[in-house]
């Protein structure tokens, strides 16, 4: 009983921060969302959630955002993956290479913001070289590469992080597997698909969790580069709430926010629930 | 099915290496090079022969299995398996199989697939697998569990699985680094009769790693006892047992483990004569004849007798009984004798079916042993008749 206590007693501190900034005003714009302005207050159904999905805005916002997820999540992924085995079978300069790979961890978001814009902005360094060979585009950051530029600018953000998880679930796996491989003849790919991938299951789900999730809060970095009103190829669901914000359409800005918070929940939940099945399987 | 020649074999893990390191109790020598963990390894296997690398932890018997796999690099020495040169050959192409003490069974396959691996990797038709698969899995009584996945299966049945991984593809010589040890004991023993059996009804050659000296008894035709690194003795369990080569094998092999006091050698009158904890015992003949021949001068010695060879006597060792173990057919009674520990055997019924009283706990006895059963070891820990 007195354990319990004390439980309670050290987590009060970050659980009541989390109700005062977070579950409570959760739960007011919930309210907000199903009222028809904050003068009357009238309660008006879900209309405010069948006005914000058919918003243009919001629709073409939801698309980006789906796109840049799309994108974004397998890509960060392959990406860690495939460094994390590099970084395994690395027999010198380990440490260097890790050191390098993880570096963006520690950097801040708005020098890596920075560095970008110098690079792809409309006086960007790439704009210049492009001029230079003759090549008069308009700045890369401005047409159709912009949402290339977001994807990159998020895997080199979370890349590293993964690389953290993935690495350590490679450790886990014993080596008497990959010796009993090698004993029979399998090839890297037979050892691949039969011992690393299923054994990293468990820490892959991890990885696509908090990509997920970081996918959604790519927000920081894309108002850093293109400001609160960018190109509409990389307009976000982030963007469009905030603006909502700033123009203090707490109607608008409450359902977006509950659409958005279904989505992420349903996909979680299917992951949550692939990754049960699968690791139930194996263990 | 294949004859295995192992010479001058030799391993270093250099310093800094990132490789297992062998467990830091044991004594390994430490050279510029780095740790080594085998040296003046030596050994020729006959075809179908089942050899038995036993010793303590960090010995260096896995580092020689390994070797033999290909796991790991020998740094110095020559592997021959059927006479051919096989030092810097992959491990798939040495026609080796290994069981792990961790069975090392995919746990997303079924037993089926587990044991129908090697050979699907190696391309044999389905029908072939099948028919071979459901071969291996009798010789192992394990049809019925054929479509569960590993974390259905208890420890003997994984190991069982394991093993018919193993020999589904009929390899030339079959490597088992300690497959017993993750059992617990009534199972081990289960296994250890089972792996018997197998052996009877596959044609192949064993190496086996063990630190229990049970089972490298029961199931080597010869056994390899290491330490820290070198090969003690190699022999049947019955040479080893009866002639061990030094103090370390004789206290390793035997249970309970051989007692060992501290006695002086004389040489008198063309013959000699043994005198332990002051009291004077005889010297059979043959081994007297087995000191003359080898001119071994009269010095101190450690005597060493197992415990089976001791027991009570008129005169003798005078002795204090300390504990008593009562182990069913036979009771194990230790004894303080001149400050030192020593265990003898005496059956709890004779041949007759009369019961024998065991000496009580504090109880004053006097120990003696035969002429011809005594072990002398000098100084250097070898044994004096060679």
């Amino acid at each position: 009983m007195k354990k319990t206590k004390a439980y309670w007693l050290f987590l009060l501190p970050s659980l009541l921060g989390v109700l005062l900034f977070y579950t409570i005003p959760f739960l007011f714009s919930l309210y907000y969302a199903l009222v028809d302005n904050m003068g009357s207050q009238s309660f008006v159904g879900l209309r405010n959630f069948t006005d914000t999905l058919q918003n243009s805005l919001f629709q073409s916002a939801a698309v980006n955002t789906a796109v840049f997820v799309g994108l974004s999540v397998p890509l960060s992924m392959a990406l860690s993956l495939f460094l994390s085995l590099c970084l395994q079978g690395m027999k010198r300069g380990r440490v260097l290479a890790t050191m390098l790979l993880l570096l963006p961890l520690v950097v801040p978001s708005g020098t890596i913001v920075y560095f970008w814009k110098v690079l792809f902005d409309s006086n960007g360094l790439l704009q210049k070289m492009l001029l230079q060979l003759g090549f008069n585009h308009e700045a890369v950051a401005q047409n159709g590469w912009a949402m290339g530029v977001l994807v990159a600018v998020f895997l080199w953000k979370n890349v590293s992080y993964n690389i953290v998880l993935f690495w350590s679930g490679l450790n886990w796996i014993p080596k008497t597997y990959y010796e009993q491989m090698a004993l029979e003849g399998a090839g890297k790919w037979k050892q691949f698909t039969n011992v690393t991938w299923i054994y990293l299951s468990p820490t892959t789900f991890v990885v696509l969790l908090m990509s997920i999730v970081n996918s959604f809060k790519v927000f920081k970095e894309v108002y850093m580069l293109y400001g609160a009103y960018p190109s509409p190829d990389i307009y976000m669901l982030q963007h469009y709430m905030n603006n909502q914000f700033l123009s203090l359409n707490m109607q608008k800005l409450s359902s977006a926010a509950y659409i958005l918070f279904l989505v992420i929940g349903i996909v979680l939940l299917i992951v949550f629930y692939a990754q049960k099945r699968v690791t139930d399987a194996y263990q | 099915m294949a004859n295995l020649q192992l010479k001058n074999m030799k391993k270093v893990y250099p310093r800094g290496s990132t490789h297992k390191q062998p467990e830091k109790k044991a004594n390994l020598q430490i050279t510029d090079e780095g740790v080594v963990a085998v040296q003046d390894f030596n050994l020729d296997i006959a075809d179908k022969e089942f050899i038995v690398l036993v010793g303590p932890s960090g010995c260096g018997k896995t580092t020689t299995l390994r070797m033999v796999a290909g796991l790991e690099e020998i740094t110095a020495g020559e592997l021959y398996i059927d006479g051919k040169l096989m030092n810097h050959e992959e491990p798939k192409n040495r026609d080796i199989s290994m069981v792990f003490q961790s069975y090392a069974l995919y746990p997303h396959m079924t037993v089926w697939e587990n044991i129908g691996f090697p050979l699907k990797l190696r391309k044999v038709d389905k029908q072939a697998i099948r028919k071979r698969v459901e071969e291996v899995a009798e010789i192992l009584d394990i049809t019925e569990y054929l479509d569960r996945k590993p974390k259905e299966l208890s420890g003997g049945q994984k190991q069982r699985v394991a093993i018919g991984r193993a020999i589904v593809r009929e390899p030339k010589v079959l490597l088992m680094d300690e497959p017993l040890s993750n059992l617990d004991a009534k199972l081990r023993n289960h296994m250890r009769t089972e792996i018997i059996k197998l052996r009877q009804k596959i044609n192949t050659t064993f190496i086996y790693v063990t630190h229990d000296q049970t089972e490298a008894m029961t199931l080597g035709d010869r056994i390899v006892i290491m330490k820290d690194g070198f090969i003690q003795q190699i022999g049947t369990p019955q040479e080893v047992f009866d002639h061990p080569a030094n103090l370390f094998v004789a206290g390793f092999i035997g249970t309970p483990q051989m007692n060992f006091f501290d006695g002086q050698l004389l040489q008198e009158g063309g013959g000699y004569a043994l005198e332990v904890e002051g009291c004077r015992m005889g010297l059979s003949e043959e081994k007297q004849a087995g000191l003359a021949v080898r001119s071994v001068p009269g010095q101190k010695v450690t005597v060493g007798v197992r415990p089976g060879h001791l027991g009570l006597a008129q005169s003798g060792l005078a002795a204090v009984v300390e504990v008593t173990e009562m182990m069913g057919s036979e009771v194990h009674v230790h004894c303080g004798v001149g400050g030192k520990e020593a265990v003898f055997i005496v059956p709890t019924v004779d041949k007759d079916g009369r019961h024998f009283q065991p000496p009580a706990v504090g109880e004053g006895v006097m120990l003696g042993f035969g002429a011809g059963v005594c072990h002398l070891f000098g100084k250097d820990g070898k044994n004096l008749e060679g």
